[in-house]
């Protein structure tokens, strides 16, 4: 037992050895206020100025090269391959139909309620991705522990602990997801409704029941948790 | 015995790295986090969040992660040396430190970028080939893009509209052709009164 606490202390001792001032990385990261100054003075006074300044202008030439903010996202990949991306499609069955013209009165109670359907859709979509992107780590995770741990006996037992605090974190995440899911579903009927209403004042009565409510279903099922 | 209880205390120290930090590893690595703030609101295509570090590395390796990404925004990373350093490898990872998803080095130019998009986080390995080594940092994240490739759900909107327009001409317009109607016949009776007459 004494020849365990020693090992125990010296190794916790060598770490604090080793804490030298001059063994630590020095990193500095500049607030707000300090970046608005350094734009607004444009002054190379020191050398990491003139760092920061190289690297604030390697920024703007990357930027300079694209028209605008939705150019420069559509010539953006993904990270990783692995990476899961949002699929807005539509099946052919599930498509909605429209009388409405556009053109005028109609138009105006279109775009607002088009609008929300859409940012609903969006909103699935990437709550959708971060469900699958963290389902596949965690399940990378666990594989790599499972992996690892069959070195040792007493390293397993530990590993067991450890892997039961993952799985439950991760059931907990899908307690969330639940959750958000059937907001965000209650959250496009209600926009589905408001179209309801476009077309019973300008198109066809009862669109709801005809289209509304497949597309409704048609999304349901496309972001239900299965697992 | 004492092996294992030295393994116990190193799984102990791991397992905690696993449930906090992402990407992961076994290695007892505890990264650095590049915390984003706001930048240039006004700019349309610069406005977004902005993080900007320098360092004076000391040690072989240094790790730093990012979060609060949206895949729905730009990211671009930046690392900048000054004259004097030597060649710093730069990896970038998404969910293991071992596995980079992209990977470069400062070189000739002091300089290495990539551009991409990703959500939720993303770390950074930086390696120094030369101790003490200086660099700039910046990741930059854009505001979040109106089109993501959001296909519309409607079918045939030009067709409704079509038959649409064609219903309400007749609608409209059935007045003047009744007049018009009723006008031809009244006309038809006139001529037909006038050729009895004669």
């Amino acid at each position: 037992m004494k020849k365990i606490c020693l090992l125990l202390f010296c190794m916790v001792s060598l770490q604090c050895l080793a804490q030298n001032e001059g063994d630590n990385d020095v990193v500095q990261q500049m607030g707000e206020d300090e970046l608005n100054q350094l734009e607004e003075s444009h002054q190379n006074t020191t050398n990491v100025a003139n760092g920061i300044n190289d690297a604030i202008g390697h920024l703007n030439t990357a930027l300079g090269l694209y028209e605008d903010a939705q150019d420069l996202y559509n010539s953006s990949q993904a990270l990783s391959s692995g990476e899961c991306s949002p699929d807005f499609s539509t099946t052919p069955n599930s498509m909605m139909s429209s009388s409405c013209k556009r053109e005028d009165e109609c138009a105006q109670c279109y775009t607002r309620a088009v609008g929300e359907l859409n940012f609903i859709r969006r909103q699935l979509g990437r709550l959708g991705c971060i469900y699958q992107n963290t389902k596949n780590f965690t399940n990378s995770a666990i594989a790599f522990g499972d992996n690892a741990s069959g070195i040792h006996a007493v390293t397993g037992l530990a590993w067991q602990n450890a892997r039961g605090e993952i799985v439950a974190t991760m059931n907990h995440f899908k307690q969330t997801y639940d959750n958000k899911y059937r907001d965000m579903i209650g959250a496009l009927e209600r926009a589905l409704r408001e179209i309801d209403k476009c077309e019973n004042k300008y198109g066809q009565e009862g669109w709801f029941q005809r289209s509304g409510f497949i597309y409704l279903e048609f999304l349901k099922d496309k972001y239900r948790r299965n697992d | 015995m004492r092996l294992s209880i030295f393994m116990l205390f190193a799984l102990a120290l791991l397992s905690g790295g696993l449930l906090r930090a992402q990407p992961f590893t076994l290695d007892n690595i505890t990264p650095t986090e590049l915390l984003l703030v706001d930048y240039k609101k006004e700019d349309t295509l610069r406005r977004g969040l902005i993080n900007v570090t320098t360092v004076n590395q000391v040690k072989d390796t240094a790790w730093y992660f990012v979060k609060g990404l949206s895949m729905f925004s730009p990211v671009y990373f930046g690392l900048t040396a000054p004259e004097g350093n030597g060649n710093i490898r730069v990896q970038l990872c998404k969910d293991n430190w071992k596995t980079a998803n992209r990977s470069g080095e400062t070189g000739e130019k002091r300089h290495y970028q990539e551009q991409f998009k990703t959500e939720g986080d993303f770390g950074i390995m930086v390696i120094a080939e030369q101790k003490p080594a200086s660099y700039t940092m910046i990741t930059w994240t854009g505001k979040e893009a109106k089109e993501v490739g959001i296909t519309s759900p409607f079918k045939g909107e030009g067709e409704g509209a079509i038959k649409e327009q064609g219903g309400n001409f007749l609608k409209e317009n059935y007045l003047y052709i009744l007049i018009g109607l009723m006008v031809v016949v009244i006309a038809y009776l006139v001529f037909k009164m006038k050729k009895s007459k004669n």
